[in-house]
């Protein structure tokens, strides 16, 4: 029984393996245009210096790490070990406990649309929609460092 | 919860892994339980009593209050 349920999940991580690459490589461009391309001089208006200032640097260098660490780990799909660890550390009771009371997923899903909410508007009008996109872009980068921490208070607690 | 968990593995000279793989959990759970830091689940206590061969509640022991 154990076998038939690490061939599903087997399955299920070839398939999150090349859902996520898709869009580990979307998203890079959109938080790489955002950091290094003038998005106003591309889309016909005049340059605009904020798109390199500090915060937005580090937002996006936090978004990339968090999308590359989300992503399957490739080793499980060939290796039975791995596998089968990554399967229970995936189903493991106290592992789902922890993960429920840092509000995971849900607030990693979350927090990566508000990020990516504040890099289209940012898109769409970088001068009038800046605080906006700025808020969005800090609250996500809060609420996955709070989320970060409960998670790293409840293994030592639990 | 108080459990034998601890003493039931090293007379059958387990290791937490081998446990832990044995039940379907991971070596940081049994160390929980170990500890009581972790309280397992029904089912989870009724696969390691079951690996033992012995009765859930010859593994685990309610706390009594004094």
């Amino acid at each position: 029984m154990m076998q038939k349920q690490l061939e599903q999940y087997r399955k299920l991580c070839k398939c999150r393996h090349i859902i996520g690459f898709i869009i580990e490589v979307l998203i890079s461009w959109v938080l790489i245009a955002h950091l290094f391309v003038n998005l106003p001089v591309m889309m016909g208006g005049e340059a605009f210096e904020e798109v390199h200032n500090p915060v937005g640097i580090v937002y996006v260098i936090l978004a990339l790490a968090g999308i590359l660490k989300m992503r399957q780990n490739p080793k499980v799909l060939k290796d039975d070990a791995a596998l089968k660890a990554a399967y229970l550390e995936e189903h493991d009771e106290r592992n789902i406990a922890i993960r429920a009371k840092a509000g995971q997923p849900v607030v990693q899903y979350l927090s990566l649309a508000m990020l990516m909410g504040g890099a289209v508007l940012d898109f769409i009008n970088l001068k009038v929609l800046y605080p906006v996109s700025m808020t969005m872009e800090l609250t996500g980068c809060v609420q996955l460092l709070v989320s970060w921490s409960l998670k790293k208070y409840w293994e030592k607690r639990m | 919860m108080n459990t034998r968990i601890k003493e039931l593995r090293k007379a059958r000279k387990l290791s937490q892994e081998e446990l832990a793989d044995a039940v379907g959990t991971t070596r940081q759970t049994i160390t929980s339980i170990e500890t009581g830091k972790y309280i397992a689940s029904l089912p989870l206590a009724y696969k390691i009593a079951k690996y033992f061969g012995m009765k859930i509640e010859d593994v685990f022991c309610l706390e009594e209050d004094e």
